[in-house]
């Protein structure tokens, strides 16, 4: 009798470790392949294209398309703006934005810039750094906005992963910067939300949202393109050290 | 195979090994961290992080300090390293120099950048080695376990270029090929273009503090390599600010540590 329950208890527990250990190698199976295609992020990328105007029109994306859709969207303030910098650019004038005076590019103009970059992941955080000007963003895991935000050049970013996805929300940027290189600016309000995906092992796409009812009548969404730079580094870039040139008028 | 490719499969085989390893302990049904205490992805920058790994926020104990060897020697500057220094501060008591460094917020180099008097985050990773500086916005990414590219590969950098590697519990970044335009401390110690500098990195105090023990090695400049250290607090209560030239900033005296 108490060999049978010593028997049958052996039995129960030999049970449980080997239906615990299923699960748990189940687990371990599905975080081995949510690493392996996280993974798929890692090393250095670039723009594929930089994504600068079509010819003979001002504006930001890549096509015909998408930049009736973003000018349709633009408000008269921010479209004013836009086509005042464009002017004195196409002079070769270079109006004072955060971009030509080695101020932060900050979110989302980074992500526009035809520099290299590269995704650094921890469970609780993904780092982006930047090569242009040592710039770098810290996106907190599978976490919150706070309540109360004091505007910045890059905003408080949460992110999280939506399968193979990276999504990357960004809130409480401050109204100094421009949605991109191309000069048009934002408000306080603007909501960048960024979903890159590995489409390749070289190439990684990324489908950016932008909603700021200041600036844009409504949500516009642009998709870029970056590849994969294979055998190579950041390097190191000072902006300071670059553009020590002569005063730029003012606007 | 070019120097360039000679240089990431050096890599390549590091990955390589640390698999093996992991496959090893992974049979010998062991929990634990395995070739993971060298580098793995932390578990939180907020928490104390075991082992070796010292990824999180840290401070400088004693920010702009002139640097001394360990030993309580003198630095041992060359005659041609007394005359550059001695010059070099008193045309800037004098006023007929600036610190450049400072007045077009530049990168402090190395070791320099270590004692400003801003935090910094430690990001450490299987295959990189992540300083993301909140002085000047300076982050270096060290990649692990390679070898420096071969010399027309590398730019003069104020940075210097580094590679690191884990001995045991420490840390061990290498760096070469600084620009001439930073010098080693805030007092102005100078450098050539020769300048080696190798750090070893590793928690003290239980993980409550870091150390950097910095040999430096330049012969123009120094009679021989001599080394320093430079000590750190761990503040999991802070993050890395923003940092913009010309905007202002905290740093250790406008919050005196107390946050």
């Amino acid at each position: 009798m108490t060999v049978r329950l010593a028997g049958f208890a052996l039995l129960l527990a030999l049970g449980v470790l080997g239906a615990s250990g299923m699960i748990n190698s189940a687990r371990g199976a599905e975080a081995e392949d949510a690493e392996a295609a996280h993974s798929a992020f890692d090393g250095i990328w670039r723009n594929a294209g930089i994504g600068r105007r079509p010819p003979g029109s001002p504006g930001v994306c890549c096509s015909e398309e998408g930049w009736q859709d973003f000018a349709s969207k633009l408000q008269p303030w921010a479209m004013e703006v836009m086509v005042r910098r464009d002017a004195a650019l196409q002079i070769g004038r270079s109006l004072p934005t955060n971009t030509s005076t080695c101020m932060p590019d900050g979110t989302p103009t980074v992500i526009d810039i035809p520099y290299a970059f590269q995704f650094v992941r921890t469970p609780t955080h993904t780092y982006i750094l930047y090569e242009a000007d040592n710039q770098s963003r810290r996106i907190r895991m599978n976490s919150t906005h706070p309540a109360k935000l004091a505007p910045t050049w890059y905003g408080d970013s949460i992110g999280y992963w939506d399968g193979d996805t990276l999504v990357v929300d960004t809130v409480g940027l401050n109204a100094q910067g421009q949605i991109n290189w191309d000069g048009i600016p934002h408000t306080t309000a603007l909501h960048v939300i960024e979903r890159y995906t590995v489409k390749d092992p070289g190439a990684m796409e990324l489908q950016m949202t932008l909603t700021d009812p200041g600036t844009l009548t409504g949500p516009w969404t642009v998709i870029k393109h970056f590849r994969r730079l294979n055998e190579t580094q950041l390097y190191e870039y000072v902006c300071a050290q670059n553009n020590r040139d002569q005063p730029v008028p003012t606007e | 195979m070019s120097p360039r490719d000679a240089m990431f499969s050096v890599a390549g085989a590091g990955r390589r090994r640390c698999q093996a390893r992991l496959a090893a302990v992974l049979a010998g049904a062991l929990l634990g961290s395995g070739c993971a205490s060298h580098g793995l992805p932390h578990t939180s920058p907020t928490q104390s992080v075991p082992g070796p790994d010292f990824s999180g926020v840290w401070w400088v104990e004693q920010p702009e300090r002139t640097l001394l060897p360990i030993d309580g020697a003198s630095v041992p500057l060359t005659p041609a390293g007394r005359r550059q220094y001695d010059e070099y501060r008193a045309q800037l008591q004098a006023g007929k120099i600036e610190d450049l460094t400072r007045k077009y917020c530049l990168p402090d180099g190395l070791p320099r950048l270590l004692t400003a008097p801003y935090p910094f985050e430690v990001v450490l990773t299987r295959h990189q080695a992540t300083f993301l500086h909140e002085a000047r916005h300076v982050y270096r990414a060290i990649p692990l376990d390679v070898q420096h590219p071969p010399p027309q590969m590398m730019l003069d950098n104020y940075m210097g270029n580094s590679v690191a590697r884990w001995e045991g519990d420490t840390l061990v970044i290498d760096s070469i090929r600084f620009n001439d335009e930073t010098k080693l401390d805030v007092s102005g110690l100078p450098h050539s273009d020769q300048l080696h500098v190798t750090e070893r990195w590793r928690k003290i105090d239980g993980g409550r503090r870091l150390q950097d023990e910095i040999t430096i090695d330049d012969p123009p400049i120094f009679t021989m390599p001599w080394s320093t250290r430079i000590t750190f607090a761990y503040r999991p209560d802070l993050t890395i600010n923003e940092y913009v030239c010309g905007e202002p900033h905290r740093n250790r005296s406008s919050t005196g540590g107390a946050r």
